[in-house]
């Protein structure tokens, strides 16, 4: 069994160690390039949304390598994200592609635990202590990367080198991926603060700080954004996702905070009633929460055409305009031009700069 | 004095219209529906909505503008899911959200009757009923909702015979005398889009002007039902009217030829009309175009692309 899943962000480094743990063999889906957009795209309905465009050339060039099962995260609900996996398995199907689909959603719960036991040769004992192992190693990697990009984008801003602050984070993100013992991931975890706080600094004593909400895909992968997290860091401005690989993972595949859906949800409640999918929900309630904190402003990203994303932003514009902060709608997708959004981002970080100063005197 | 309800001519009320009306009729408002879509209406809609929205709900939006000063309370339903065999259908988010979108766009609306049609927290019947239960005349909403769902029923039969919606707006249905022979070319599309004649350009007259009969399919609830029990099935009601309709044609339409009319930056139109395109191209290997409106989209533009598509479906039967 050679399983493949969709790139997102940094989340393939915790699944890879997660199922080769479990025993099953993983084809990594590479890191979205021009040319894999451009396979997606061509492949795609021209109306789908960028991040199914994205992992349809991803899951083409994985199934290239060699892998015969596709895991997809799906569902029926609202949002189209939930059928990815069923369309995506049919055109790849008619290209002439032979795999399994493995959907992981909450009424296949069976079918997942008979693949569990069927890469352990059928023996529940092996399959449990196997999977206990697996669910450890992914989550000390998960929480070791989440915690790694927490001090980065915290340290960017404030670092003389910004080149030398994005290498750091790659070498530790490298060490993760490379060591499954339980001892050296938590030692990565335990040191990544002491580590960026080394690197020399550029003297800045104000920080802007901005939010980042919108759709998962978009806030989560550098490629489709743009990097936001990393250029913004490199004008001074700290970013600060409303989600991040890890979250995502315990948001949506272990259905963890529960505490935060439920805030987010009464936050909303005065602008967004019902959350529809594409995050809509908690990025109105995040928006409101960094008004309350004071944050400088939020940035909303969502692919081109994203049922939820538009149909949000008239909200989105209102609810800042209601609390006083700025507020940038970035629509993105594979035709989206780096300069036009850098250009978008640089202008909004002197806006913000600028009425920073202005309330401060 | 009567209360007005301002209803718009727009998404759901070319399903639910019947329903509607006679529920307020029958509670004693003054139904006022807004004009038919024009190129104001549009304009309006185009200029107050995201630019990525698609054409019919900035339409709705213009509607909203046009009605939202003449009446007392305005009808802005949220279709959230309903059940169907085992499972749940969704609204698409932009029905969903519709309430919270028009309240966003608009800084001074009036009262608003909200039905959220959600199956999981209440039957439609408690929906419509809660959501004029704080607009006093509330007595005899059990009957009314009675009267009007019975009314939906008979529109619903008159809408399939007719092939057409249209006659809950007061329209009488086109000119059925068109001889049955010649070409046949199935059309699948949301009712909302291909029978408001401001927002697709009279797809359907162009389809006859080109000398091919248009042919539509309205499903049954049990033809919809069966559909959403397929392992295929989308988890978007309306959606699966639309497959069931495509199915329907493809299988026993005896058509020569399928139009999918869709509007731009329509998300579940994206993967329904991919799935019907590729069933009706690899399985039945009928001739499919799709044709894709928005505000821009060009009459003459689009009277050449029926054309052609009809010349070709001439030329292939010859």
């Amino acid at each position: 069994m050679r399983v493949a899943f969709p790139h997102m962000g940094s989340a393939p480094i915790a699944l890879e160690g997660l199922l080769r743990v479990l025993g099953a063999e993983v084809v990594l889906p590479p890191k979205p390039t021009r040319e894999i957009t451009e396979l997606g795209a061509r492949l795609a309905p021209e109306m789908m949304c960028v991040p199914f465009k994205l992992t349809l050339g991803n899951m083409f060039r994985c199934l290239e390598a060699g892998a015969d099962v596709l895991a997809y995260v799906s569902g029926s609900w609202s949002c189209r994200f939930g059928y990815y996996g069923r369309l995506q398995a049919q055109i790849l199907r008619d290209e002439g592609f032979q795999f399994r689909l493995l959907e992981l959603r909450h009424d296949r719960i069976p079918g997942i635990v008979r693949e569990v036991l069927r890469l352990n040769r059928g023996r529940m004992s092996s399959a449990v202590l196997n999977s206990v192992r697996a669910f450890r190693i992914g989550w000390l990697k998960s929480t070791a990367v989440e915690e790694i990009e927490s001090r980065f984008r915290e340290a960017l801003p404030n670092a003389r080198d910004a080149r030398g602050c994005c290498r750091l984070v790659d070498t530790l993100i490298q060490e993760v991926r490379t060591t499954s013992k339980p001892a050296a991931l938590t030692r990565i975890r335990d040191t990544a603060r002491a580590r960026f706080d080394a690197l020399p600094r550029n003297g800045r004593t104000r920080v802007l700080r901005v939010k980042l909400v919108g759709e998962s895909f978009c806030v989560i992968e550098p490629f489709i954004n743009f990097d936001i997290i990393a250029r913004m860091g490199e004008m001074g401005v700290l970013v600060e996702p409303s989600l991040t690989s890890h979250r995502w993972i315990g948001f949506h595949g272990f259905r963890l905070n529960k505490g935060e859906v439920g805030r987010m949800r009464r936050l909303s409640a005065p602008y967004w009633r019902y959350c529809v999918g594409g995050e809509d929900q908690n990025s109105v309630g995040h928006l409101l929460l960094a008004a309350q904190r004071r944050f400088d402003g939020v940035i909303h990203v969502h692919p081109f055409g994203c049922m939820p994303g538009t149909v949000v932003q008239p909200t989105m514009a209102k609810a800042a305009r209601d609390n006083n902060i700025s507020y940038l709608p970035l629509s993105l997708d594979e035709h989206s031009s780096e300069t036009g959004v850098v250009t978008r981002l640089e202008a909004f970080a002197s806006l913000i700069e600028k009425r920073r100063r202005r309330h401060v005197v | 004095m009567p209360r007005r309800i301002g209803i718009c001519r727009a998404l759901h009320a070319y399903h639910h219209y019947a329903l509607w009306h006679t529920f307020f009729a029958e509670l004693g408002w003054d139904v006022v529906l807004s004009s038919p879509t024009g190129r104001n209406t549009v304009e309006q809609g185009v200029r107050l909505a995201p630019s990525e929205l698609c054409l019919p709900v900035k339409a709705f939006l213009g509607h909203v503008a046009e009605i939202k000063d003449r009446v007392d309370a305005l009808l802005l339903p949220r279709v959230v899911c309903t059940r169907i065999a085992r499972d749940w259908f969704f609204g698409c988010p932009k029905a969903i959200a519709l309430p919270d979108l028009t309240r966003a766009v608009f800084d001074a609306l009036p009262v608003i009757v909200e039905p959220i049609l959600d199956g999981q927290l209440k039957t439609d019947e408690e929906s419509y009923r809660n959501a004029v239960k704080n607009m006093g005349s509330t007595a005899g909403a059990r009957r009314a909702y009675k009267r009007a769902s019975a009314a939906a029923g008979r529109s619903a039969l008159r809408t399939r015979r007719e092939g057409s919606p249209l006659h809950m707006f007061g329209y009488t249905a086109a000119d059925p005398t068109l001889p049955d022979a010649g070409l046949r070319v199935g059309v699948v599309g949301h009712p909302y889009l291909l029978f408001d004649s401001g927002l697709s350009l009279g797809v359907l007259d162009k389809v006859r002007q080109s000398g091919a009969r248009p042919v539509l399919f309205f499903p049954t609830a049990a033809e919809v039902e069966r559909e959403a029990r397929l392992e295929t099935a989308l988890n978007w009601y309306y959606e699966l009217e639309l497959l069931a309709a495509a199915r329907r044609l493809l299988e026993t339409g005896k058509i020569d030829g399928l139009l999918l009319v869709a509007s731009f930056a329509c998300g579940t139109g994206a993967v329904t009309n991919e799935l019907i395109h590729r069933s009706a191209v690899h399985t039945h290997h009928i001739p499919t175009i799709q044709v894709l409106l928005d505000e821009h989209t060009g009459e003459a533009g689009l009277h050449t692309r029926i054309e052609s598509f009809v010349d070709l479906l001439r030329l292939r039967k010859r």
